[in-house]
């Protein structure tokens, strides 16, 4: 979220106007609800262990018992979805932040600066972009192995929690460096091309001869007009970033087996869709469903802050 | 590559246009016509150069292409048929083998002579050509030797008294040579034309091109599209032409197993490589006459690195391997693609499986006794034990059968480990080099014979992986190899694998069976536990020519 | 504006060069070697192989030998797992198909996400908003690998002509270019919808909407040219990928186009196969990025007084 203060009037009216806009409200809930249950619900005596394996029950139907059914090792698939949730959820949000920030920052950045300072950023943007993902993914998972464990180990030393509830997290923390460090290209170079449009705009002009700093010129006049990009951005990347999630844990990268998260789920329910369709259509559910209120929410709120509807 | 684009623009345009009025039959309607069968190959080959070659696709292009001085039995792996070689005689001991060869030519026109072989097996041992799989030869005299450098070719126990006989000498005795010497790595070459296409030990040579195929197979390299299928044509000059019931074959190479079984249905394949355990009992449903399961000489197991603490202690190994319900995991996650076992090598014919004693019994006597074991080791239900890492590769199989291993472990044993995917290279990488806790592997015999599994678990062997080793095991393997009488020399084998697996540097769980789906128009296909399918005893058969 | 693009393919080639740098050490740094197979070579045979192919050599010494060869001899290098089969033969044989089906999922995506796009922002916050924007969410938040076998399922097993997966006719080019066309489509409406709501809010436009502009004017001619280029600079990048093939869409499909070999390249440790791809696809970035930035100009002269600098 960027932050820039034009006094607290204008927060009050962006309140004001997304509480008015029902489907942003309604998103709102349903994400928090959705949050609730996947961190919360699994905790519940009344939801089974999503690792427990029963052979007997594979890959069965609705019940009562399983109300998603089971998975090919008989795991309970609804708890399954929730706990796979719980780090699709954290994977969307850090991992987005993270390339977010430095997207937003790294564009503001080349395009303001312009001449030869951008023309190193962008083709420094270039390289990464050509670098081949899964080199990248491959050398920088093996070397975070050894830290990561580390990690783990202290971790669990100092705060006493079980391994097992712990380590599916900490697997990550690798993920959230390999995505954040490529994640942000596209949006820097959304960025860079809007603030160049921004910056001979003459509420710009204006800001710099009134002799303001580039950093006030940058952060409080033309990143709340990038608003609308950054959120559009957010709702293609946040899908994006939790599916490249699944494909890597194919390469040991991101959650460990047997936890689960919604790529994975997918990925996993794809395979089999002529055998098994609950598989594939309950987390997906899961997921369009959070992706669509996400998608709502980002829309409500950027109607709601935009500095030139509250001329309406 | 421009020309390619706009050809393959213009065609697509005519394609849209002509769409489905225009032939509305499958592929393999088509292909059924024209007498040409649609395999499923797993994957794209690697070399059609024998001397290059490694994996199993390539293997079995290559037996269609060049026969070597037998060829394989449609009906029976075990056995050999005369190919090259018409007749052949063997001394007492087997140590010295004499081929007659027939009248064959090249696809070129020129005979095929003895000279041909020795020129193969000189490309393939030399040290400075770098044969990929040269050790499938070294049981020839000498062999070994001169690979890595250390004697003149002269020395090797390859001799042609003429053009039409081969005197194969070997280090020791052979008693079971000819089922080995239909491996692709025995192959001869066309010598005059591997030297007018840049010589013996130009690797970049592209004498094994479409453009440029000379061979001595059934059939001949008619053209290849990289990624997208290979196809061969009966070879008109082949010495037994007239046999050859197929007008030729074309190779996809199929990777994704889902993805093949519904090509299959959608008529895209005569016959496919693999279909995926999941998809069995559907694929079985759906096609009953169609799908195929059949033994494979192949046997799934986890290897255990006994340099890293607690997996030292054979005791916790076995208590590892005793905590695993193998019926289970078999019945309910590999669906039933595989035979449950405690032992390593696969049964073949003289070989019955060889299990050590402590894993008769129930399942739940095997409980109790992994419980205790453990305790002795010092972890009384588990207490103690370190988390262990469980290395798979990405493959989806192997990935929920580790699940469920790591399940019952912890159910059984309350002992936790990690699982970690590693992509393919990575895996082998920290294989080759130790850097794991606990691998699961696989392996596929080469030729029908115990000594393809048995040989891994010398000393310090390549492919052990374990670090594992023990004198009793080698002394029996050395007088395995030592030895002409064929049922001691099983004996032999049996030893050295009963103290393998008493030690139980890994855990056997199962010996994989192959699914696959086969069109009803198929005949001549019969159940090979090496996949070894001579594919010009295959027929077609087109409905309407009934 | 000609000087500006001959500097700019300077850079590129500079770019170039740092990019195949990296990624020469990059590859090198990853476990295991080219020639690992399924059996274990024996050490001798293993030094062979490497000597035969210089990789025995210092880094810096192979690094020079590979430039070497492409600057005087315009040769980059062998397939190591695929031998004798050069990469630029490879490279060949393999863009076409990508290139085919990148340029049909191309077409489709601009023509069905763009205008889907301006529909949604012009109708801001109601029923066809709504309409468009609803299936462009599914088509963002369904992945390819779940896109791809449906369709297949549904219209390659049904459809006569089109086939679940294969590359034996030229209408094996459908379900690939539609899968990747309506993912493309998808993200471009997104795009294309937000950037025409933020032109559509400015003042220039109000005043024409006053004025009585009519609505396909005003979308057209005042508010295209801002509206499009988040939209634009997406399609740069987004038009090298598709060109040069999708991993998850050629598996699913068994079509022989360059994604596998992105993958298959990496898995196998095939160095010069993967430098030439990365070398390929970074020459398609930066002519791609090159064209965006030269349209960007064309649609919105304010971008212009920068470009000079």
């Amino acid at each position: 979220m960027t932050t820039y203060a034009q006094g607290t009037s204008l927060w009050q009216d962006a309140r004001q106007r997304l509480l008015r806009n029902k489907a942003a409200v309604g998103s709102l809930i349903f994400l928090l609800l959705m949050t609730i249950a996947c961190f919360l619900l699994p905790l519940c005596p009344f939801i089974a262990d999503p690792n427990a394996t029963d052979l007997q029950h594979i890959a069965a139907g609705c019940s009562l018992e399983h109300p998603c059914g089971t998975d090919q090792l008989g795991r309970d698939l609804l708890a399954r979805v929730l706990c796979g949730g719980r780090i699709s959820l954290l994977v969307g949000l850090v991992a987005t932040a993270v390339s977010l920030v430095l997207g937003l920052v790294y564009g503001l950045i080349s395009g303001y600066a312009g001449g030869r300072v951008d023309a190193l950023m962008m083709r420094a943007v270039d390289v990464l972009f050509a670098l081949p993902f899964i080199v990248l993914v491959i050398v920088f998972s093996l070397s975070i192995e050894e830290p990561c464990k580390e990690l783990t180990a202290t971790v669990v030393e100092t705060t006493g929690l079980a391994r097992e509830s712990v380590a599916p997290f900490l697997s990550l923390v690798p993920l959230f460096f390999a995505i954040g460090a490529l994640g942000w290209l596209t949006l820097a170079r959304m960025v860079r091309t809007q603030t160049m449009e921004l910056k001979s705009r003459e509420f710009v002009l204006a800001a710099r001869s009134l002799g303001l700093s580039h950093c006030s010129i940058l952060f409080r006049h033309i990143a709340p007009n990038l608003l609308g990009t950054v959120v559009v951005y957010t709702t293609l990347a946040v899908p994006g970033i939790m599916l490249t999630e699944s494909t890597l844990s194919f390469i040991g990268l991101g959650v460990r087996s047997p936890n689960s998260s919604w790529g994975t789920l997918i990925k996993e329910g794809a395979d089999r869709m002529e055998l098994t369709p609950q598989l594939l259509i309950f987390p997906s559910l899961f997921f369009c469903l959070t992706l669509l209120a996400l998608n709502f929410l980002g829309d409500g709120l950027r109607d709601a802050i935009d500095p030139k509807s509250a001329k309406d | 590559m421009l020309s390619r684009l706009a050809a393959w623009c213009v065609s697509l345009a005519l394609g849209l246009v002509v769409g489905g009025c225009g032939d509305s039959r499958s592929s393999v309607e088509r292909a059924t016509e024209q007498g040409i069968l649609i395999v499923g190959n797993g994957q794209e080959p690697v070399s059609l150069d024998p001397h290059k070659a490694t994996a199993v696709a390539d293997g079995k292009i290559i037996t269609a292409l060049l026969e070597g001085l037998v060829r394989p039995d449609p009906k029976d792996d075990t056995g050999v048929l005369p190919g090259m070689a018409e007749s052949w005689e063997r001394n007492e001991d087997a140590t010295v083998w004499t081929f007659r060869l027939c009248e064959a030519r090249w696809s070129d026109g020129r005979p095929v002579t003895a000279q041909d072989f020795t020129y193969a097996f000189r490309r393939m041992l030399h040290p400075s050509f770098g044969g990929k799989y040269a050790e499938m030869l070294y049981p020839l005299k000498n062999a070994e030797r001169f690979n890595k450098g250390e004697c003149p070719w002269e020395e090797v126990g390859v001799q042609t008294p003429d053009a039409h006989t081969l005197v194969l000498t070997m280090g020791g005795p052979m008693p079971h040579l000819l089922p080995l010497l239909l491996h692709f790595t025995w192959c001869p070459l066309p010598a005059h034309h591997v030297e007018a296409m840049g010589g013996m030990l130009d690797r970049r040579s592209l004498w094994m091109k479409p453009e440029n195929w000379v061979g001595n197979g059934a059939y001949v390299l008619a053209q290849h599209e990289y990624n997208n299928f290979l196809e061969v044509r009966a070879n008109p000059l082949y010495h037994r032409a007239a046999q050859v019931r197929n007008k030729g074959v074309r190779f996809l190479p199929t990777v994704n197993g889902y993805t093949e079984t519904r090509m299959f249905f959608d008529g895209k394949l005569h016959i496919t490589n693999n279909v995926p355990p999941e998809m069995a009992a559907w694929a079985a449903q759906k096609a009953p006459t169609e799908f195929c399961n059949d033994a494979y000489y192949s046997t799934v197991f986890y290897r255990l690195n006994t340099a890293r603490p607690p997996l030292n202690d054979p005791r916790v190994r076995r208590a590892l391997s005793l905590a695993l319900d193998r019926e289970a995991l078999v019945r309910d996650v590999v669906r039933g693609v595989g035979s449950p076992s405690f032992a390593f090598t696969p049964p073949v014919s003289g070989y019955a499986p060889v299990v050590p004693g402590w894993s008769h019994g129930t399942q739940e006597q095997h409980l109790a006794e992994a419980r205790r074991l453990l305790a002795e080791a010092g972890f009384p239900d588990g207490r103690g034990f370190p988390v262990l890492e469980l290395m798979t590769t990405s493959r989806d199989v192997q990935r929920i059968l580790a699940e469920c291993v790591q399940a019952m472990w912890k159910q059984n044993l309350g002992i936790n480990v990690d699982i970690r995917a590693n992509e393919w290279t990575a895996y082998k990488a920290a294989q080759r080099s130790g850097q794991y806790d606990i691998s699961a592997s696989n392996w596929s015999g080469d030729y029908p014979d115990p000594a393809t599994f048995v040989e891994l678990w010398r000393t310090g062997g390549g492919n052990n992986c374990t670090a594992w080793g023990d004198a009793d095991c080698d002394a029996a393997l050395s007088a395995a190899a030592a030895c002409a009488d064929p049922d001691e020399r099983l004996q032999h084998l049996r030893r050295a694998e009963a103290v393998m697996t008493e030690a139980q540097p890994v855990i056997p769980l199962y010996h994989s069976r192959r699914t696959y789906l086969k069109h009803r128009d198929v005949s001549g296909w019969f159940p090979l536990m090496l996949d070894n399918h001579p594919f010009d005893a295959i027929g077609i058969r087109s409905p309407h020519h009934d | 504006m000609i000087k500006t693009f001959l500097k700019r393919l300077f850079q590129g080639a500079i770019v170039l060069v740092v990019l195949e740098t990296i990624t020469f050490f990059l590859i090198r740094v990853l476990p295991g070697n080219p020639f690992m197979g399924d059996r274990k070579l024996p050490d001798h045979i293993m030094e062979q192989l490497n000597s035969l192919y210089g990789l025995d050599q210092g880094a810096w010494v192979q690094y020079w030998h590979y430039w070497q060869n492409i600057l005087l001899h315009g040769d980059f290098g062998p397939s190591l797992v695929h031998e004798g089969v050069q990469v630029s033969s490879i490279i060949g044989q393999a863009f076409p198909v990508s290139l085919g089906i990148g340029v049909l999922a191309m077409l489709l995506a601009i023509l069905l996400g763009i205008p889907a796009g301006m529909l949604a922002a012009y109708y801001r916050n109601r029923r066809p908003d709504a309409l468009v924007m609803l299936p462009a969410m599914a088509g963002i938040c369904i992945p390819a690998f779940v896109v791809a076998p449906v369709l297949g399922l549904t219209l390659g097993m049904h459809v006569p002509g089109l086939s679940v997966a294969g590359w034996d006719s030229p209408l094996c080019a459908v379900l690939p270019a539609l899968t990747l066309g309506l993912i493309n489509a998808a993200y471009l409406a997104r795009l294309t919808r937000g950037g025409m709501v933020e032109v559509l809010g400015q003042d220039f436009i109000r005043t024409a909407r006053a004025k009585g502009v009519r609505p396909l004017r005003l979308l057209f001619v005042h508010a295209l040219r801002s509206g499009l280029l988040p939209a634009v600079t997406y399609l740069g990048p987004a038009f090298a990928a598709l060109i040069t093939g999708s991993f998850v869409v050629e598996t699913c499909f068994q079509v022989p186009g360059m994604g596998l070999h992105f993958v298959n390249a990496t898995t196998d440790r095939d160095y010069f196969l993967i430098q030439g791809l990365v070398l390929f696809y970074g020459i398609l970035i930066v002519l791609a990025n090159l064209a965006v930035d030269m349209a960007l100009v064309v649609l919105n002269p304010r971008l212009r007084s920068s470009d000079a600098a």
